[in-house]
């Protein structure tokens, strides 16, 4: 879509601090990983990863005025808040399937059909029994809402703020919901003994102009289909995270899973 | 389109079904609402995943009939809940001065018993519209999503083109 010419006019910081804002803000909301594992300070080294985005998008939503008979509002951010924190979610949870598919007879009870309020029961008692404290289940999106069926879930009447916000509570363990689960799964987990998020940059996103050429160069290398003026119309979004997920596996299995018999304990994926 | 509602106050249904005239006359073919009141007696398996939840995943809007008992309804809540899990288009219509449930969007179209007919018709004529805006940022979400590096944390994520917009 060709928009009108914006490069001679400032970018709005109100514009600007509202978009990084919204897109914390939804990060914080969203990054379930964080029910899974305790945020720390970097303790040690190596095997962290950048969780990042470099988008070049079109400057005119970050300016203010009016173009012929058109407004621009200001953009959304929410897109690169859910997007890391479902990458961070995708990669602490990929590790915890990793080892229930290699400690099957330990950490997964396999049902038959929908698990029921005993078997839930079940998790966190087999949970507790190995001397941790269920701290939260995360459903996948089927299961979540089967919830309401059992007799001890309290829904949540509370303002929800996405995935951080509990469904409600089971025995009093918060219940949230994870769209990358496998269907049919149930996870309940103590995340004060499950290891660690080692957390080197939080979450950070910064619009910017494309002044220096050796940037432009770079970017047009990456992008032929972009003129050097066409960057005069163009900002950078850079977003991103740096991080290491430990799970503590050494002594004990910090999670159970309850799967319907035949699950493929895989993350799903989407288009 | 699904209308979620409860009729504890005896208002909820019939709003509903007001709300559902008004969306057939303006050519949405596929309205549904669930009579919870009548599921035991019809035996029916309301909440498996061939009921109440497939019928809210396979459409593309839920409306929430906010009358005064919305907030006392469990079913509407797990209706909304269920929406709001699988990105459909979730629209809160406020009765009066009843409640509307935090969970829900923050910007709503608010009737009464004068002009429920004239609200009802701004809704469906909005619709196209609102689905349209709600379709695009899930496009962005996709497409942002899409473009996540992972790399060693020395990196730089390479420049992708990406689209920003109005929530």
């Amino acid at each position: 879509m060709s928009y009108p010419k914006t490069s001679g006019i400032l970018l709005s910081d109100a514009r600007i601090r509202r978009f990084e804002a919204e897109a914390k803000d939804t990060f914080e909301r969203s990054c379930t990983a964080r029910l899974i594992l305790n945020k720390v300070d970097p303790k040690s080294e190596g095997d962290f990863r950048k969780i990042g985005i470099n988008h070049i998008v079109d400057r005119i939503w970050f300016v203010d005025g009016v173009f012929g008979n058109s407004v621009f509002a200001t953009p959304s951010g929410a897109q690169y808040g859910i997007a890391v924190a479902e990458s961070e979610s995708r990669l602490v949870l990929e590790k915890l399937l990793t080892v229930a598919r290699d400690k099957t007879k330990e950490c997964v009870t396999e049902v038959t059909g929908d698990p029921m309020e005993a078997e839930v029961h079940q998790l966190l008692d087999k949970l507790e029994s190995g001397g941790l404290r269920p701290t939260g289940i995360l459903a996948s999106l089927d299961q979540s809402t089967r919830f309401w069926d059992f007799k001890l879930f309290a829904p949540s009447h509370e303002v929800r703020r996405g995935l951080m916000s509990p469904e409600g509570t089971f025995r009093g363990v918060p219940v949230f919901h994870s769209r990358l689960l496998p269907a049919g799964v149930i996870v309940s987990i103590d995340r004060e003994e499950s290891g660690t998020l080692e957390v080197r940059t939080d979450f950070n996103i910064r619009v910017s102009e494309i002044h220096d050429q050796q940037d432009r160069e770079s970017i047009r290398k990456a992008l032929p289909n972009l003129a050097d003026a066409d960057l005069d119309e163009k900002v950078r979004v850079l977003c991103y995270e740096i991080v290491k997920a430990t799970l503590e596996i050494e002594t004990y299995t910090p999670f159970q899973i309850i799967a319907r018999k035949g699950t493929e304990l895989q993350l799903r994926t989407f288009k | 389109m699904f209308i979620s509602y409860t009729d504890r106050d005896g208002l909820g249904k019939t709003y509903a079904n007001e709300l559902r005239h008004v969306l057939e006359q303006n050519g949405f073919a596929d309205v549904y609402y669930f009579d919870h009141s009548r599921a035991g007696s019809l035996g029916l398996p309301v909440w498996g995943e061939s009921g109440i939840p497939m019928e809210i995943r396979n459409r593309d809007v839920l409306i929430v009939m906010c009358t005064t008992a919305i907030l006392a309804s469990p079913p509407a809540e797990r209706e909304y809940c269920i929406a709001i899990q699988a990105d459909k288009l979730v629209i809160p219509l406020r009765y009066d001065d009843a409640p509307v449930p935090s969970a829900l969007p923050h910007f709503y179209d608010s009737f009464d018993n004068s002009n429920y007919a004239q609200i009802f018709r701004i809704v469906a004529d909005n619709l196209p519209n609102n689905y349209r805006r709600h379709c695009e940022n899930l496009d962005r979400i996709r497409l942002t999503l899409a473009s996540i590096q992972i790399s060693d944390e020395h990196a730089q994520p390479s420049p992708e083109v990406g689209e920003v917009g109005p929530s």
